[in-house]
């Protein structure tokens, strides 16, 4: 961003230090005297003067509130810790409801409570207790379906005769109904009126590869253009270094 | 009781610095967080708006801008000042969006083939072009003064130059670090959109 050595002209660094008043004096005596540089330099004041009068715009009124109904869809309410409790009997209401809740889901409460006073020991406190009842659905749910499982296994072992007779049953009727559904489809294939130019023309192995090639020729370019359309276009704005 | 009316609250919130702020916003003080929301609303809306041109879009990224913000609080390093950080995510959204919007970018400013100001003139598409409804019009009419237009018409990149260090104030170093940007970058991008911004107005100056 420097003037170039044949240029006589400001250059934009130097309309920089002369809106901070900060141009040596032979530039100033060049732009006294420059039209050109001077409608630059005076131009380039006016749209700065304009640019710092734009208008603040305001969002709509329920925007705060929007942006803590997002946080608190994210990171759970921040409702515990509000203005509106004073701080000095938070802990212990703070204390009183996470154990009323602890004590509804049926787990112990912590053996050390929550220091006097700090948000963060209680945090700390909450966290703890978090983690337990998290711990205690975890170990419920494990126990549950560790129990199925047992019985599940105990019955077959106890039922196999009813197992291999369902199982059989089962075959039996997925192979029936298997064959109706094939017949059927083949059935409905012999009355299209196609059916017999597409047969006639699929009568030498030869005209079977080609229409194999040719098909396989299509899938190809389709998955080609759709890729090339998947294709995310090239950026062409800064990167934004997430 | 003790307890400190809400408006005294939010007054000794207002005296306190970002950074004290944002301490009692790792504390889990939602008054703290709704104060980092108020100072900031109307800039990070602001920049936003002027970025992608649409209101209700705007209002969407600027409060995924403060939640990813607060969301990340804890990750926030107090060397930096709290509006860089901030201004640098919702920049980040802003950009995100366009990039991802490629068709939006065009309709500002043509195609980025077009070698030519009547080729790229010929390319854009006007606001004009589409169907208004009240919203547009709202729209329209803030972002309808010859300086507002002519910022829409800026490439993003310039735009977000020009508007985080003239509008918000934001100096050059500062503005490369929002970025990731070189300052050599920040600086050619500021004049760039200076001197456009100079050509497009030059008719209000004669």
């Amino acid at each position: 961003m420097t003037r170039a050595p044949a240029s006589p002209h400001l250059s934009p660094d130097d309309i920089d230090a002369w809106l901070a008043d900060e141009l040596p004096a032979s530039l100033v005596a060049h732009l006294e005297h420059c039209p050109l540089c001077q409608e630059r330099a005076y131009g380039e004041r006016a749209v700065i003067a304009e640019l710092a009068q734009l208008t603040r715009f305001a969002p709509s009124p329920a925007f705060a509130d929007g942006v803590m109904a997002r946080l608190a869809e994210r990171r759970g309410p921040l409702g515990a810790q509000t203005v509106q409790v004073p701080a000095v009997q938070r802990p212990a209401a703070l204390a009183d409801a996470l154990a009323a809740a602890a004590a509804a889901a049926g787990v112990p409460a912590p053996a050390a409570p929550a220091p006097a006073g700090g948000a963060p020991s209680r945090r700390r406190w909450a966290g703890r207790l978090a983690r337990r009842r998290s711990l205690a659905v975890a170990t419920t749910l494990v126990v549950a379906l560790v129990g199925l499982m047992a019985g599940s296994i105990a019955w077959s072992l106890a039922h196999q005769a009813t197992l291999a007779s369902v199982g059989a049953w089962l075959a039996a009727e997925g192979s029936h109904w298997l064959w109706v559904g094939l017949r059927g489809a083949a059935s409905n294939l012999l009355e299209q009126p196609w059916y017999g130019a597409v047969r006639s023309w699929m009568a030498t192995p030869g005209r079977i590869a080609l229409t194999a090639g040719l098909a396989l020729a299509a899938y190809l370019t389709g998955i080609l253009t759709l890729r090339r359309l998947m294709t995310a276009p090239t950026p062409r704005v800064a990167d934004a270094g997430w | 009781m003790g307890v400190a009316p809400l408006a005294e609250r939010r007054s000794e919130l207002a005296a306190k610095s970002d950074q004290e702020i944002v301490l009692l916003a790792r504390e889990g003080r939602e008054s703290a967080y709704r104060e980092l929301v108020r100072r900031y609303e109307r800039p990070i809306f602001s920049l936003l708006y002027r970025m992608v041109r649409d209101r209700e879009l705007a209002e969407d990224l600027a409060q995924e801008t403060f939640v990813k913000a607060l969301n990340a609080i804890e990750s926030y390093r107090p060397e930096f000042k709290f509006s860089s950080w901030i201004f640098k995510i919702a920049n980040n959204a802003a950009i995100d969006h366009l990039r991802r919007r490629e068709l939006d970018t065009l309709s500002l400013e043509g195609s980025p083939h077009a070698v030519t100001p009547e080729a790229v003139e010929a390319t854009a598409l006007q606001i004009g072009d589409r169907q208004e409804n009240a919203l547009d019009i709202v729209e329209a009419k803030e972002l309808g003064g010859q300086i507002e237009e002519a910022i829409g018409r800026l490439r993003p990149e310039y735009r977000s130059c020009i508007l985080l260090r003239h509008v918000e104030g934001h100096s050059y170093e500062e503005i490369a670090t929002m970025l990731d940007l070189p300052l050599g970058t920040v600086k050619t991008y500021i004049h760039r959109a200076r001197n456009e911004l100079r050509q497009a107005l030059a008719h209000l100056r004669q």
